[in-house]
């Protein structure tokens, strides 16, 4: 049986780094390299951390309280030493490890137990093709949670992280398009678990436990190892083992005081914790009578209600529904993306299933404009404007065309042969370049062939 | 006090007697350029003439090269950051600019701030301008013997163990070890963050609090620094009554202790202090509860010198003493060793804390001397417990957290020896108004 558990790295959403003032950049938002940066966060000798940015200390409060965990009184702030190009003081400030009790412990979020949730801080971005180091993420605020190994399939563990994502970012708790970093845990009944390193997308996440549980089952695991995945080879690759284990010799940061979280504090943030999606998402379901089918495939993922949410707004929700939970959903399956990794501004798809509903495009057409939408959507008005519905007289003289074109189908059609009658439909579709509505194409043949 | 001649006139003076005598004291690791330095005496002058001048207008000062001045290298006296050239200004540099101190560059010490004789920089020994074939103590080794040599008027250093009292005691200068936390160490490269502490060096007690109440306060740069009482300099060398401590504690060279003795003895007679011996539990073992918690600290300050950023990485490229430390810290913060050894010696550090807090509940002062021993000749082989063991009186006002200061008494051997003068967190004022009173008995230079 496979048992999977994660150890997950999201960006809080704070304007500041954790322990300068420096500004963090969210989202998909690019600048130069090297432009937020100062003594502090570069790690310049003799720089010591500011006191802790206090959103993202409440930030990760609220992500505690979210998950259900007890939350730790006292925050010791520990060094946790490694050495690599992306760290420029030599250790990470965080508050878990040996000597420290993190953040939050012991919760449950979805039928997942939460280990532990804390605070810490990111290391820059290297480039080891290049060499360059770039710190305008260093120090930037993270949270870590992690989970105990009660994931039992792939599947599982991507709607759960979705689901958690969606829900930490729709209380502002965390910056989703920043993306997120997981480490994974893989384990089979009989063998020792293997922990693979730095899986930065929910594909790939799925992927590499899917490839993991392959080949322990083949062959069980006998020792504790740590694992990378390799992308382009479709395969985990061993970094190293237990025996090798990287000792991060802890030790209690003495530039950093105590991090005092008082009850008042945590009751000051239960308050403030809007109503969570899932909760919203229960009521929306009965408020517009949303069919079982389709309701069944919302509540596995939050951020497609948070999606319909937004387009209802304008667009009918018999309308919107279809849209989001089957067409959106088969664009992402077509390009095997998860479908949190497509980048959809509602408005844009307002606006597309405005043309929908007001009859200016036709269905396929709208759906054409879809499945172009898998790297990021764009303003639609141009490709509207170009796919509008042709007039019926148009329609009229296609179907004569294709009527000449295919007199077996149409001897079919006459011979009782329903079918036939979609394929001409067909046909005219493909002739109008899809432009042509469904409804008026079939009117017009059946006027003709009487 | 500014003295009488004109800022630039006394930079003149300066920098002429160290281009006379540097050369064999080894001092200075860098002295600004003559024609920035006259500028900028210039424009204080000016200042001082329109009345518009900062507390520290005239005095020109020497800075330890632990410390980040803009522009300058911050080399720590080794080779590993030989190379590193600050890009700003340490806090209390700020502080110096802001009232028209005249920094004149950078001073030679130990590698890394680590010793005490000032024998390990990688820049060759510095020599004690009172006596050049001995060490001058350290590790603000230049710092105090810049002072000594009559190359500035003041001076920064930094106190771990003693660092700035040990110099200043075998220099026969006046050096202050601030309350822990009371001086900003934004822009002060670590030795041991728990104990790290910068803190003035000068040629009088005067000097050394005008310096220290520049510099000291809170800084959002320093999350734990805290606020100080402002100093009161009009109330130093007024008469006045305090409780005082003789440290009990058997020192090696009886010498000393007897010349601290008399010394108290005098004075207490003069100004009717109330005078008693005070035994402080656990001080004997400061040393062997110092060290664990420099090592540790010291190895995760140093990890940032990995070769990458500065050129060099520290554990090929420094000195036996830091290696040392640096390789002692690595062993202690193993894993397997579960955080005992370091854990172990915070507790030791707490209790030792708390018997100096119920000492100051009965006493103003603790008196002892400052360093234990006359300082070795430079190149003399000594043993590691002999060179750790000079801080034994030093390193427990480090421990506590508390402020001390080294005041110059007089000599043994010709050698001068200084009296160590402690009080509780936060109590400068009462301490500096002590240390001024000693002064006037101490045989000025």
């Amino acid at each position: 049986m496979l048992k999977v558990g994660l150890e997950i790295h999201g960006y809080l959403n704070t304007n500041e780094k954790l322990f300068c003032r420096c500004k963090v950049l969210h989202g998909k938002k690019h600048s130069e390299s090297n432009v937020n940066i100062c003594p502090v966060c570069t790690g310049q000798p003799g720089s010591k951390p500011l006191l802790p940015n206090t959103e993202a200390v409440k930030k990760v409060i609220e992500i505690a309280i979210i998950l259900g965990c007890r939350i730790s009184p006292e925050g010791l702030w520990q060094r946790k030493h490694y050495s690599w190009p992306d760290l420029p003081k030599g250790f990470q400030s965080t508050i878990s490890g040996p000597h420290s009790v993190p953040s939050g412990t012991g919760g449950k979020f979805m039928g997942i137990r939460i280990k532990e949730c804390h605070l810490e801080e990111d290391p820059a971005a290297w480039n080891p093709i290049t060499g360059e180091v770039d710190y305008n993420r260093s120090g930037a605020p993270l949270v870590e949670i992690v989970t105990e190994p009660d994931f039992k399939t792939s599947e599982e563990v991507v709607s759960w992280l979705g689901n958690l994502m969606s829900t930490l970012s729709y209380v502002s708790a965390i910056d989703k398009k920043s993306g997120l970093k997981a480490d994974v845990n893989v384990s089979i009944t009989g063998g020792e678990r293997v922990e693979i390193k730095n899986i930065n997308s929910f594909r790939k996440i799925k992927e590499a436990i899917d490839l993991e549980f392959t080949r322990q089952e083949k062959n069980p695991p006998k020792i504790e190892e740590t694992r990378t995945y390799d992308e382009e080879k479709k395969m985990t690759v061993l970094m190293r083992t237990k025996d090798s284990a990287m000792d991060y010799r802890f030790i209690s940061e003495p530039d950093l005081p105590v991090l005092k979280i008082s009850q008042v504090l945590i009751n000051e943030i239960k308050k403030s914790i809007p109503k969570l999606p899932f909760e919203k998402m229960k009521k929306l379901v009965t408020k517009y009578k949303i069919e079982k089918r389709y309701a069944e495939i919302l509540t596995k993922r939050l951020s497609l209600v948070e999606l319909f949410e937004e387009l209802v707004k304008k667009v009918k929700p018999e309308i919107a529904i279809p849209w989001v939970s089957v067409e959106l959903l088969g664009v992402a399956n077509y390009n095997k993306m998860d479908v949190d990794e497509i980048d959809i501004n509602p408005e844009h798809f307002t606006k597309l299933l405005l043309a929908v509903e007001s009859g200016k495009i036709s269905e396929l057409k709208a759906k054409d404009i879809l499945r172009g939408w898998a790297k990021g959507s764009s303003p639609p008005e141009k490709e509207i404007e170009e796919g509008k519905k042709i007039e019926l007289k148009e329609i009229d003289k296609i179907a004569k065309e294709v009527i000449k074109e295919n007199e077996k189908a149409v001897k079919d059609y006459k011979a009782g042969q329903k079918n036939s009658l979609n394929f001409l439909i067909g046909e005219i579709m493909k002739k109008s370049g899809k432009r042509a509505g469904f409804k008026e194409t079939r009117e017009a043949l059946l006027g003709i062939l009487g | 006090m500014v003295e009488k001649m004109t800022t630039l006139e006394k930079l003149k003076k300066y920098l002429e007697k160290i281009k006379e005598k540097d050369k064999d004291l080894n001092i200075f690791l860098e002295v600004r350029p003559e024609s920035e330095l006259i500028d900028e005496a210039k424009r204080i002058d000016e200042k001082i003439k329109d009345g518009k001048a900062g507390r520290l207008a005239g005095y020109v000062i020497g800075v330890k090269p632990n410390i980040n001045v803009v522009g300058f290298h911050a080399s720590c006296s080794s080779k590993v950051l030989e190379d590193y050239k600050s890009t700003y200004d340490a806090t209390v540099i700020k502080k110096i600019k802001e009232e028209d101190g005249l920094i004149i560059g950078m001073v030679n010490s130990d590698e890394f701030a680590c010793g005490s004789s000032g024998e390990t920089s990688a820049y060759g020994p510095v020599k004690n301008p009172v006596n050049p074939e001995l060490i001058p103590g350290g590790s603000s080794s230049g710092s105090a013997a810049c002072i000594a040599a009559g190359f500035c008027d003041m001076a920064l250093g930094s106190d771990t163990g003693g660092s700035i009292r040990n110099p200043a005691s075998h220099c026969g200068v006046v050096g202050i070890k601030p309350t822990y936390a009371s001086v900003s160490r934004h822009g002060l490269i670590d030795l041991s963050m728990s104990f790290d502490q910068i803190g003035p060096i000068a040629k009088n007690v005067h000097d050394a609090t005008l310096l220290l109440d520049v510099i000291r306060g809170k800084d959002e740069n320093d999350s734990i620094s805290l606020e100080s009482g402002k100093l009161n300099l009009k109330e130093l060398g007024k008469k006045k009554k305090f409780k005082i401590g003789i440290l009990d504690f058997k020192i090696q060279d009886e010498r000393i202790q007897k010349l601290i003795d008399e010394k108290v003895k005098e004075i207490s007679k003069k100004y009717g202090w109330n005078v008693k011996k005070v035994r402080i539990e656990y001080i004997d073992t400061a040393i062997e509860t110092y060290y664990p918690i420099v090592y540790t600290e010291f190895f995760s300050a140093t990890r940032k010198f990995d070769g990458r950023k500065y050129g060099k990485k520290i554990e090929d490229s420094c000195g036996p003493e830091v290696l040392r430390r640096v390789l002692g810290g690595a062993e202690i913060t193993r894993s397997e060793h579960e955080g005992r050894n370091y854990y172990l010696a915070l507790r030791v550090r707490k209790l030792i804390e708390e018997e100096y807090a119920r000492a100051f509940k009965e006493m103003d002062i603790i008196i002892s001397p400052t360093v234990p021993r006359l300082p070795h000749k430079i190149g003399e082989k000594i043993t590691i417990e002999e060179m750790y063991s000079y801080d034994a009186l030093t390193i427990p006002s480090n421990l506590a957290g508390n402020c001390s200061m080294s005041v110059p008494v007089g000599k043994v051997d010709g050698i001068p020896v200084g009296m160590q003068i402690m009080a509780d967190k936060f109590q400068e004022q009462k301490m500096l108004e002590v240390g001024a009173l000693v002064e006037g008995f101490g045989e000025r230079r």
